[in-house]
């Protein structure tokens, strides 16, 4: 009946000690499958998407009086505008709203807004005020680019436009 | 003149020259003043028997086959994961040096093991206690210099260093306990001296590491438990031992090929998804196995095909939308189908890991899980 019981006692050691070192070789294979497989998390180069987070909309909310905002439009991928300023000082403010509309929840992964400040008008000034940098799923996230016309630039400009161009790229979280 | 002071006195010699030499370095002096510090202890009890020689011849040829075996698979795998010269001292004197003090360390520590085993009347509380003791005293120096502050780089040295480290002193007294001091003195010096003799090694990372140490030691369990039934063949054994032995065997067996595909050894390997950017075909949480091509097979390959590539910091496993040649050269454009735009930059041929087998739901969860943990600042 002893041995009988040591037999059991020893085989449930044994099997505790092959559970505890399957344990161990696993977490080491989850680990090393965490660092050595870092898919992308494949986005695109744009504000864009398939998966889903574009741009829903762009609207004027403040114009200097004289001043002519336009029509902006926007596309899933682009918003354009064409503000039409007359006196130093004048400013238009329009605000650009993206939205992830996927299931998947996104992170903001570059953002770069260039002017064109060799050949555009040096009395047009361009803003842009910062935005989330986690967009959930169904979340929005709005942003301002305010276009002023400097006031410190007494003599008329011979160029009379200049345009600003933004990346705003998002990728899957 | 008695047995033990002929011993302290050579011990004592030879660390005394190794603290002098200019090229010992920091590290190693430390463990040498620790090495005499153990030796000093142990003879405190000078009337207990030295170093317990065992018999049992069958003891000897277990110990030395495992670590044969040991080193073969390990060096074996330098062939898989290629080579690199040993960080080791490899000229005569540096070799001598590192001899003598990876040797005393190991000699003062195994001489101190037995004394406690031994006088703790080989009482497992007490043998329990001893190895703690002696890990505390040996813990590797890394442990305390290293930032860890990342937390990725701290998992890694709590499993390929660290649980190496913990491993080796566990059997090492389980060895003392169940056989004698001189069996686990052998093994440490048979583990250890080649490592440092050798002059390339294999290109190891943690994982490797830390995988090759667990399964060694499985096999030692299992060699020893065998050996303690003491009964040979497989056929002569009780059905109910045979059947543990047959656990151990297919355990090691399942842990050797497991790690193996993990590592990518065979032609297919695993990969854990992060992203939706293949949704539907998978998705994040899945794993998928890729199967490794040849360079002739890289040139091959059709416009719907899925390729996994390596970019700069990751790898990407996205559907081939337009297959580009210019002239001998093949570029790859490639596009993930939950994504309405292809990817910006074209593929080479060289950046291409494998093609796309089939995938395993959910299984790369826990991978993310740990990613996502490690990686939060």
């Amino acid at each position: 009946m002893k041995g009988v019981k040591n037999m059991r006692q020893n085989k449930k050691k044994i099997l505790l000690s092959l559970s505890i070192f399957l344990f161990l070789l696993l977490i080491m294979a989850v680990g090393y499958a965490s660092f050595a497989t870092q898919l992308r998390l494949s986005g695109s180069a744009e504000i864009i998407g398939a998966w889903d987070v574009r741009i829903t909309n762009i609207e004027v909310v403040q114009a200097s009086e004289g001043t002519n905002p336009g029509t902006p439009s926007f596309t899933n991928t682009s918003a354009t505008f064409n503000a039409q300023l007359v006196k130093p000082k004048d400013e238009i403010i329009y605000r650009v709203t993206i939205q992830n509309l996927g299931s998947i929840n996104a992170k903001l992964e570059n953002v770069v807004f260039q002017t064109d400040e060799k050949t555009g008008s040096s009395a047009i000034l361009y803003q842009t005020t910062s935005f989330a940098n986690k967009l959930k799923a169904g979340e929005k996230t709005s942003f301002d680019v305010i276009v002023t016309y400097d006031e410190n630039s007494k003599i008329p400009p011979t160029t009379k436009s200049k345009t600003i161009t933004g990346i705003i790229e998002y990728v899957q979280e | 003149m008695k047995k033990q002071t002929v011993i302290l006195l050579l011990f004592l010699l030879s660390t005394g020259i190794l603290l002098l030499s200019s090229s010992t370095s920091l590290y190693q002096k430390i463990e040498l003043l620790i090495g005499i510090v153990f030796l000093l202890v142990a003879f405190y009890y000078k009337n207990v028997h030295i170093i317990r020689f065992t018999r049992n011849k069958k003891d000897f040829i277990a110990i030395i086959f495992l670590v044969l075996l040991f080193h073969l698979s390990y060096f074996s795998l330098g062939f898989f994961v290629g080579f690199q010269t040993n960080p080791y001292n490899q000229n005569i004197l540096g070799i001598i040096q590192n001899l003598l003090s990876s040797g005393l360390l190991i000699f003062s520590t195994e001489y101190l093991r037995s004394i406690l085993i031994i006088k703790n009347q080989r009482n497992k509380p007490a043998l329990f206690l001893s190895t703690l003791f002696l890990i505390i005293i040996t813990i590797p120096y890394p442990f305390f210099t290293y930032s860890f502050s990342n937390k990725e780089m701290f998992f890694q040295f709590l499993l390929g260093t660290m649980l190496p480290f913990l491993m080796n002193h566990i059997y090492s007294s389980y060895l003392d306990y169940k056989t004698s001091s001189c069996i686990s003195i052998l093994f440490r010096l048979l583990e250890e001296v080649p490592l440092l003799l050798f002059p390339v090694l294999p290109f190891t990372n943690w994982y490797i590491t830390g995988s090759i140490h667990l399964i060694k030691y499985l096999l030692l369990s299992m060699i020893f438990k065998y050996h303690s039934i003491k009964e040979f063949p497989f056929s002569h054994l009780p059905k109910k031992n045979s059947f543990i032995l047959l656990l151990y065997a297919f355990v090691l067996i399942f842990a050797t090929i497991f790690t193996s595909f993990m590592l990518g050894i065979f032609r297919y390997e695993p990969l854990a998804i992060l992203s939706n950017s293949m949704y539907p075909t998978y998705q994040r949480g899945d794993v998928i196995v890729l199967k490794k091509l040849s360079s002739i097979e890289k040139r091959q390959l059709k416009e719907q095909e899925i390729i996994v590539f390596e970019t700069s910091h990751q790898l990407v496993a996205h559907r081939i939308f337009k297959v580009v040649k210019q002239g001998n050269d093949i570029f790859y454009q490639t596009k993930g189908d939950n994504n309405n735009m292809p990817d910006n930059n074209f593929v080479k041929v060289q950046q291409i890991k494998g093609v796309y087998c089939f995938s395993l739901k959910y299984l790369g969860f826990p991978s993310i899980w740990l990613h996502d943990v490690l990686k939060e600042e």
